[in-house]
């Protein structure tokens, strides 16, 4: 496999639609029930138009864009900050590209940095990945 | 959160329960092995953990809102393992304008498995979104 090359581009990844049913299914198997993502009146009471959508459903699905880059890729950290609140019923888009390639002793250490995007190109969500390459 | 001194909240012993990450990959479009990355969140809302960190929350109807989140992983997780979770917070203060709740997970032989690091705003009527850019 080709040594990795900053500027290098992921493949995009579709983030959602994040309707009620997905972020319903994600609190129940998160077992995170914050009112902000089930109930319009608790999010209406903090300023919100809607319910939003969990970041970490966000993050949990931007990580497939990590993991699906190289398969002999070892996860060593990701982050994410979730810069506005996603609406439900919104569908973002995830891409990402190679940030930095720092060359070790047995491989690689690259970090990918990821975007998720709503349909008019606003990022939602700010991610990066760090990995191990092997060889 | 309140003024209250960062410090351990609590300690649980929790079992990485396989119908749990079928569950949570299934939401993500993800397979369940490897183990999803985010999926030490859920042990953030194991009850116990729950419990201590609800004491920050003040109780005129502010709500949670997560701003940021960190992982860092020593080894994948293993369905059906026993981990120790010790979660920390500290509120906000100072430079630091949301509160930083931390899991260290370890397994039974004491070595790290991972962390994850969890800013919160704290959102009260009236709470600027603004504040999260």
């Amino acid at each position: 496999m080709n040594p990795p090359r900053p500027g290098e581009k992921l493949a995009a990844v579709p983030i959602g639609p994040l309707d009620g049913a997905a972020i319903e299914r994600y609190a129940r198997a998160s077992g995170d029930d914050n009112p902000v993502h089930l109930d319009p009146a608790a999010a209406g009471a903090i300023g919100l138009p809607d319910r939003i959508a969990h970041g970490m459903l966000v993050m949990g699905r931007l990580s497939r864009l990590a993991l699906g880059w190289r398969s002999d890729a070892v996860l060593e950290a990701f982050e994410c900050r979730f810069t506005r609140p996603v609406p439900a019923g919104a569908a973002l888009t995830g891409d990402g590209r190679v940030a930095k390639v720092d060359a070790l002793a047995d491989g690689h250490r690259v970090i990918l940095r990821l975007l998720a995007r709503d349909a008019d190109g606003a990022i939602a969500a700010m991610g990066e990945a760090t990995l191990r390459l092997p060889g | 959160m309140s003024d209250a001194a960062a410090g351990p909240l609590a300690t649980v012993t929790l079992r990485v329960d396989a119908a749990e990450i079928d569950a949570f990959a299934e939401t993500l479009g993800m397979p369940a092995s490897p183990v999803p990355p985010t999926f030490p969140i859920r042990f953030l809302f194991h009850p116990e953990i729950r419990a201590a960190l609800a004491m920050f929350l003040p109780a005129d109807g502010s709500l949670p809102i997560h701003v940021g989140q960190r992982f860092r992983y020593h080894r994948p997780l293993t369905a059906g393992e026993t981990l120790t979770c010790a979660v920390s917070a500290t509120p906000p203060g100072g430079a630091r304008p949301f509160a930083l709740v931390r899991l260290d997970v370890s397994d039974g032989t004491g070595a790290a498995v991972c962390q994850a690091e969890s800013e919160i705003a704290i959102a009260a009527p009236g709470f600027t979104w603004d504040k999260l850019k």
